[in-house]
């Protein structure tokens, strides 16, 4: 009797592990696990994604795009761009948040009013810039003088490069500002008090009080931007589309091309694999680094 | 942490000397600077859609005036299907943001109040697949969804941000399920509600605060989604705005007038949600930052 109800109890316990978790848990097997390794098994076939037979290669994959020139050009490319374009997204974003955080007038409207770039996604992104260098750069550049703003845009590689770090910092630096205004904001003012009291400047308790206090920001930002950047795929797509000649092409779009333009989906898994690794290596690295440097308050 | 050290000596007690005030309206103009600088972008955007082309090329800063003309809206609407991908582009969000809520906040609550050797290694693995990006598994993905027979349906495309949500959703509502005191979830556990009873009625309403963090931070991904949707749906009667806008513009006969009237359509629901929902989606920002 009691072991009849023990056993209807231990059963109901697990209709309801079915019922909370099973649903979420078989979506994420199927839709996210399994393609993830599927990929890594790709990576070491031949396949080319049409013909129902493939030759398991080893390594081959790997080693060809290891002499693979575009790839690696397109790499670089963006490496270069995620540098400078995590360099100025968060140079702008902390120093909005820095003067945000301090007794100044219209603070909400200008919160919302720097983040409101981060709403326009997507493609989009890219068509409202190629409007915006195209008509409004050669203005811009007649008021300032500066005749580099007037020049023709996406027609050489260095154009393309930059127009992609402009609007990616536009794009990201409101965000980035959230981030640290978060974090600026849990710092006791104690701190900044005691540092003035001792006659600190304003400089000085910049760099020496609220720069080591809000580390942990400075790493989540970092780590943000740097794993957007490298991903980067839909502004690539839109800005510049790889113009002129594939120079501004960055790897998501180039393992795309390999993986369905030229149905290669064996060796484009191999690419977007390395990419992920070197993603993975670079964020770990950033995060060991800067979180290194935080201090409890 | 010292939160509790009583404020005794603010740093407004040094006075709000004119050097200060000067200060203070330094920063506030170069601020302002800075945001006009970023804000220019809308306006010229918005503002040259409603001017025909010839317009557009003589003044770019001008308002509308005599030349005012409501044609590019008209014929991006037409162009774009905009009615038609503006009801996709919503059924996905609506579809994907109520199923993704329904079935993470369960399961996120049922790992936190059932921690045990299995849970702790499904929030594990749920959690560690925050840092894979969408490319380690985009191609063997656009063939699965294919073979699933979720390609080609808005619903199956709804399927796929369910499943892409997981990590991130339960994440956060699971954390936000440590906060709410389980003495009352017992007692009406005692008193015989069930566990998807007492979920729904007494949990749920808790994390609400969470669950609306999370709708945000997922809406405005749903919505804007380039990659992944264009790799599940290519019928043309269920394009989303983003791709039906990658397809405007890479249109043969391309003209700016109208690509600017369909911009502004296309940013408008946004902006709208963005000012409704202002506190969430900042709220949102810092919250939703640790998703890689």
């Amino acid at each position: 009797m009691q072991k009849a109800m023990k056993q209807r109890r231990r059963f109901r316990e697990l209709m309801d592990y079915v019922i909370f978790m099973g649903p979420a848990l078989l979506l994420f097997i199927t839709l996210c696990l399994v393609p993830f390794f599927q990929q890594i098994w790709y990576s070491f076939t031949n396949w080319d994604g049409i013909k129902s037979s493939y030759a398991i290669v080893g390594l081959k994959n790997y080693i060809r795009v290891m002499s693979d020139t575009k790839y690696w050009t397109s790499m670089l490319f963006t490496l270069k761009f995620t540098f400078f374009a995590t360099i100025f997204s968060n140079l702008l974003g902390f120093f909005w948040a820095y003067w945000l955080s301090k007794r100044i007038p219209f603070r909400n409207l200008m919160r919302a009013g720097f983040y409101l770039p981060k709403i326009v996604g997507g493609v989009i992104l890219g068509f409202v810039w190629r409007f915006i260098f195209q008509n409004f750069f050669p203005v811009l550049a007649k008021i300032t003088g500066i005749a580099w703003l007037g020049q023709t845009w996406f027609s050489t590689a260095s154009s393309s490069f930059w127009a992609l770090v402009i609007v990616m910092t536009w794009s990201s630096a409101g965000y980035m500002m959230i981030i640290y205004l978060a974090g600026l904001t849990s710092i006791s003012d104690d701190y900044i008090e005691a540092a003035t009291v001792d006659g600190a400047k304003n400089l000085q308790i910049l760099f020496k009080v609220v720069i080591p206090l809000i580390m942990p920001s400075i790493t989540q930002c970092l780590f943000l931007s740097i794993v957007n950047c490298l991903r980067m795929y839909d502004l690539n797509i839109s800005l510049t589309n790889g113009n002129p000649f594939r120079m501004s092409e960055a790897v998501t779009m180039n393992v795309y091309q390999t993986a369905f333009s030229s149905n290669q989906l064996g060796y484009g898994s191999a690419k977007a694999l390395i990419l992920v690794l070197i993603i993975a290596f670079i964020s770990i690295l950033q995060v060991s680094i800067t979180s290194r440097r935080e201090v409890t308050q | 942490m010292q939160a509790t050290k009583p404020m005794t000596a603010k740093r407004v007690s040094f006075g709000f000397g004119a050097r200060k005030r000067l200060g203070i309206a330094v920063r506030t103009i170069i601020l302002l600077f800075c945001l006009v600088l970023v804000l220019i972008p809308f306006y010229l955007i918005v503002v040259n859609a409603f001017k025909p082309y010839s317009e557009i090329a003589r003044d770019l800063f001008a308002l509308p005036g005599k030349s005012f003309t409501i044609d590019n809206f008209t014929n991006a609407w037409r162009r774009l299907k905009f009615g038609t991908a503006l009801r996709n582009t919503t059924i996905i969000t609506v579809l994907s943001n109520f199923g993704g809520i329904f079935l993470c906040s369960m399961t996120g609550y049922w790992i936190t109040r059932h921690q045990n050797r299995f849970t702790r290694a499904c929030f594990f693995v749920i959690i560690a697949f925050m840092s894979i990006p969408f490319q380690a598994l985009m191609i063997p993905f656009a063939r699965l969804t294919n073979s699933l027979h979720l390609s080609n349906s808005l619903v199956g495309m709804s399927i796929c941000f369910w499943a892409m949500t997981v990590s991130l959703s339960t994440f956060i509502i699971s954390g936000a399920v440590k906060a709410v005191p389980i003495e009352v979830e017992n007692a009406a556990l005692i008193d015989g509600c069930g566990s998807i009873r007492t979920f729904w009625i007494i949990v749920f309403p808790q994390i609400k605060g969470s669950v609306f963090t999370v709708a945000t931070i997922n809406s405005l991904w749903f919505w804007n989604d380039y990659l992944m949707t264009q790799l599940v749906l290519s019928k043309q009667s269920l394009r989303t705005i983003q791709i039906s806008m990658q397809s405007l513009f890479n249109e043969a006969f391309f003209a700016w007038d109208t690509a600017l009237a369909a911009l502004t359509l296309s940013i408008l629901p946004l902006f709208i949600f963005f000012v409704i929902a202002q506190k969430q989606v900042l709220a949102g920002a810092s919250a939703g930052a640790v998703k890689g």
